[in-house]
Order: C-alpha cells, then structure tokens, then sequence
C-alpha cells in the first residue's frame, strides 16, 4: 500500500487544525495505522501536543537540507511518529533564494522518505505563504478543518480560491474532505453554517462532527492527546468516531 | 434549511464557487447596456475582497518545475492576457464576456492585446468598458495595446479616454 499524504490546511488561525492533527493521528494509531505527523508550522505547537518541546531540528532543517528526515523523526507513540517544525521552518517562509525549487522542498522530501507509512498528516500553518504552497504542492488530498461561525465560511472562501489556483498551474485536482473541529451543536448558526457547507461540498464533510470542549483545550498543556487525557471522554469519542470515518470515506449526506 | 427558522447568514461567501463554475454556460449579459454594470456577471465586490486577499497570499513567486514561468505568472502572480482578432463583432462577445470574466477573476492585472484589431463593434467595446469599470472597483487593473483602428472605433463612441487608449 502507497503512503497517503495529507495536508490539514486552512489559512485561518485557530480552527482546530492542529487538535485535528494529533488527536485523529493518535486515534488512527491506535486502529493499528502507521502514522507519522509533519508539525509544518514555526510554532511547533503540534509537537508540543505530544510533550515533544526540546527539539532544534526538524523538518525546517531537512528542508534546507541540513539534515536527514530520519535523524530528526521521533517515534511519540506506538505507530505514531512526529517530524517536529524545527527552529529553521520560519526561515523556509522567508526564503528568496532557490528559485524554481523552493515551494517543491516538502514534495521532493516526500517522495523518497516514509514510504512504509499509512499516512502522513501536515499540520499546516495558519498562512498561506510559501510553507502552505509545499504543503499544496507535496499532496493530492487535503482535510479542511473548519469551526462553525461565519467567519469561518469567509476563510474558506479565501482557501478555495487559493487551491483553485494551484490545482490550476499544477493540473490536478485535490482531494478534499472537511471536518467541523470545533463544533458548537447548540447554536443555531453553526447549523446554518453546515447548511452552507453542505450546498457547497456535497459528500465531502467527515461524517462525525468534533464538538466544542474545553477538555481538548486542556490536554495539550499534559503533552497528551485526548485518548489518553480523557479516553472515556465525548471528544475522544468524537476523535475515535472521525478516524472511522476518515478510513472508510464516511460523509454526511446533504440535507 | 426549514423556510421557518430565521436566517442568521446574510450572505454566503462560498457563492462564488457555484457560479465560477456554471460560467461556463452563461449567455452574455454585457452587451445589452455599458451602464449596466451592477448588474453584469463580472465578480462580485464580494469576490474582489477574495481576490485580492488571495493574490496577495499566493504571490510567492516560486516556481513549479513542470509549468512554463509564464504558466505560472498568469495564474498565480496575476497577469491575466487577452488577445483580440482582427475582426471584433457581436458573434464574438459571448465567447469574449466569458474569457473576461474568468480573466479578470484570476489576476490583478488584465492585459488586453488589441493590436491586431482591423474592426470592432458597440458591443465589443461595451464589453471592455464595462470591464475597465469592474477592474476599477476590485482594484484591479486593465491595460489595453490597441491598433490605430481600435483607437478610432473607442474615439468615434466617445470612449477613448475611458478605455485609456485615446
Ligand atoms: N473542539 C474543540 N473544543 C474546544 N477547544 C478546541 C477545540 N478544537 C480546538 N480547540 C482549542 O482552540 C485553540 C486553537 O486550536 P488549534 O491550535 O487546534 O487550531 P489551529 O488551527 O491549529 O490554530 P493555528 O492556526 O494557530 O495553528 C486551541 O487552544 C485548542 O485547544
Ligand atoms: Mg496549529
């Protein structure tokens, strides 16, 4: 079986991408999939959601080629490693230099490394600068958190348009599925939201929705995710439910 | 969505992507009047906001090694080019108000080759007014090389210096 890259992009700050990150990495890890977790943004808060916070090199340094992906890969649990951001990945964004090969840095890493993997999630930055453009260009498949306001549908809207256009120059066409990361279920307009979102991506939203709650906001701080934090919890519930349905393409059915 | 419950979305910021893909089949709404703009199916201010945003967020100016630079200048850095044909005339329009629309939502700076222009029609030179209009409110830019014949058509309808080729 071929590895399946996936980047977890949306430019919006805060909607949940790394908690998705971890918590469905770990929950895919524990169903016996080999998973390896890229953090890809600067501030390296994916490898602090594991208790990894000491590391210099990361994946920035493999980048500029500093390093090898595998000195710098950490196992963080049973079928779960963790690529940390590494304290060069802010210089990536900032590069001027290399030309024609800068935003295929992640892609040509990719394409040699991990092959014995299930998957490979890239926890992407809250940007859609040059880091987002090697996630984009490393992967066909992309997993869109997004919370329920309006503001939300707004990112979305700005994150379309920015795929759109690399599907264009790279002539191909993302896979994409999205997942409500921060799901208030008794607000009125958060349903009106997935109405929208619905209209618009018919059978690409993961079926579970993950709800709202602070004890997903808690657990980072204990360097755990929450399947050990709170496994008997409603959001691992929630987490275990969405690695179901990321494995075997479950989506909500349109209204 | 139950008709009862009350709306609490004015808009929908995703409403673009429908129309940017039913464009394909759209008949011309541009010819009819220059004034109408409003109302024409050139983006929405709503859009301009989208891409002008992203345009700024995608001007990152790498390059893939399988496109042409020239590739990936036109999508990504946002330099859109239409060239027109000798013969500019209402059969054309349609064909030419859909490749405006997609142009003009892709990139910031719309280059429009009117060089090899020998005649053009009212509704061609609607068209591209309404264009410069549109641009002018999504910030964005047209710039038009025109031949002599073209500059005498746009002048002849008093529409010369509005086209910036007077
Ligand atoms: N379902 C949820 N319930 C409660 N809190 C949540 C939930 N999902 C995420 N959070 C919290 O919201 C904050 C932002 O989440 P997270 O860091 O996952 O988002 P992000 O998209 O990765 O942010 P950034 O754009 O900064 O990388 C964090 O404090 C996180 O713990
Ligand atoms: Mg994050």
């Amino acid at each position: 079986m071929s590895v399946n890259i996936i980047a977890v992009i949306n430019q919006k700050g805060g909607v949940g991408k790394t908690t998705t990150s971890a918590n469905l990495a770990h929950a895919l890890a524990l169903k016996g999939m080999k998973v390896t977790l890229i953090d890809f943004d600067p501030q390296g808060h994916l490898g602090v959601s594991f208790g990894e916070v000491k590391h210099n090199a990361g994946i920035g340094e493999v980048l500029l080629e500093k390093t090898t992906l595998e000195s710098v890969t950490c196992k963080v649990r049973d079928n779960l490693q963790l690529i940390p951001a590494g304290s060069a990945l802010k210089e990536i964004e900032q590069l001027t230099e290399g030309g024609a090969q800068r935003g295929d840095l992640l892609r040509k890493v990719l394409e040699v490394s991990l092959q014995d993997q299930d998957y490979v999630l890239i926890d992407c930055p809250p940007s859609s600068g040059l880091l987002a453009a090697n996630a984009l260009f490393a992967t066909d498949e992309l997993l869109i958190p997004m919370s329920g306001d309006f503001l939300s549908l707004q990112g979305l809207s700005h994150l379309m348009a920015s795929v759109r256009k690399f599907e264009k120059v790279l002539n191909k066409k993302y896979t994409k599925w999205l997942v409500l990361s921060r799901f208030n279920t008794v607000r009125r307009l958060s349903k009106q939201v997935l109405n929208i979102l619905l209209k618009h991506f018919p059978q690409q939203i993961l079926a579970t929705v993950i709800r709202e709650n602070a004890m997903l906001a808690e657990c980072p701080s204990f360097g755990k995710t929450i399947l050990e934090y709170r496994p008997g919890s409603r959001s691992a519930r929630d987490f275990r439910s969405l690695a179901d349905d990321f494995l075997e393409r479950k989506v909500m059915n349109g209204a | 969505m139950a008709r009862d419950e009350e709306q609490m979305i004015g808009f929908d910021p995703l409403a673009w992507m429908d129309e940017s893909d039913q464009d394909k089949g759209k008949t011309p709404a541009m010819e009819q009047s220059a004034e109408d703009t409003g109302k024409s199916d050139v983006p929405s201010e709503n859009e301009a906001d989208k891409n002008k945003v992203n345009s700024e967020e995608t001007e990152i100016d790498i390059k893939q090694p399988t496109i042409s630079t020239q590739e990936y200048n036109d999508v990504v850095a946002g330099e859109g080019q239409v060239k027109l044909e000798a013969e500019m005339n209402i059969q054309k329009v349609a064909e030419l108000h859909k490749t405006l629309i997609e142009v003009l939502e892709q990139n910031d700076l719309i280059e429009i080759d009117a060089q090899a222009v020998k005649t053009i029609d009212t509704a061609t030179l609607q068209l591209l007014v309404v264009l410069k209009q549109e641009a002018v409110k999504l910030h964005k830019n047209v710039v038009i090389s025109a031949s002599e014949r073209f500059v005498e058509s746009a002048n002849l309808l008093g529409i010369g210096q509005m086209l910036e080729v007077a």
